[in-house]
């Protein structure tokens, strides 16, 4: 079975990504044109849960899933192991969006290390990355204090 | 002291607040930031943005 899903993750500082995705154990594939999920689009995803996480239910076209613009693929893990593609949103507008097959074990296991449904721990990072950068493009000084709640506190400074 | 802070949740959302800026300046340090980012920030103008409005009409 597949189940591709979309995140709400916009992605325009490819950079970013990369430190961001490391720090999960994630290696950045630049360029990659392909990335591993179940193979065929079966459009089995149904319910409540398929209406609101399917990529085809947002206007991917599910002839292209499997291709992509770049890919993040786990560290270390097997061939054949689920990846995620990152691709240009049927919406338009700049950079890329993570597309991913989320079914099983091997849905699973790329949630496992982004967070969970909906990437949350690579949205994190990534959103850090962005802002520490630009705060130091600005002539900031950044600092990066962690919450005892998760969230992430980031103070640029200049006299 | 300029002060810029981004307070990121757990799902990458952020906030923005500055500090030691007066009128509209924090509007500017900001919107490279927001750009960047991608996502228009939930931005909390405070007492010192209108600082420099309040001079303006003073000085009439």
């Amino acid at each position: 079975m597949s189940h591709v899903a979309d995140v709400d993750l916009r992605i325009t500082d490819l950079d970013a990504l990369r430190r961001a995705a490391d720090e999960l154990g994630l290696e950045f594939v630049e360029g990659a044109t392909t990335y591993n999920w179940y193979g065929a689009f079966l459009n089995d995803w149904r319910g409540a849960e398929g209406q609101a996480r399917a990529a085809v239910f947002k206007g991917f076209d599910p002839s292209t899933f499997g291709q992509c613009e770049h890919k993040l693929r786990i560290k270390g893990a097997g061939p054949g192991t689920y990846e995620i593609g990152l691709v240009k949103s049927p919406q338009g507008g700049p950079g890329w969006v993570p597309i991913y097959d989320a079914y099983g074990h091997g849905g699973r296991a790329v949630e496992n290390v982004t967070g969970g449904v909906g990437m949350p721990a690579l949205k994190q990072g990534y959103a850090r990355e962005v802002t520490v950068a630009q705060l130091k493009k600005q002539g900031y000084i950044p600092q990066v204090i962690k919450q005892p709640d998760g969230q992430l506190k980031v103070i640029g400074r200049k006299l | 002291m300029k002060e810029i802070t981004v307070d990121i949740d757990a799902n990458g959302n952020t906030k923005v607040t500055t500090k030691g800026f007066e009128g509209a300046e924090c509007l500017q340090a900001t919107a490279a930031l927001e750009a960047a980012l991608g996502v228009k920030t939930s931005l909390q103008p405070t007492p010192e943005m209108h600082k420099k409005a309040q001079h303006q009409i003073k000085a009439r």
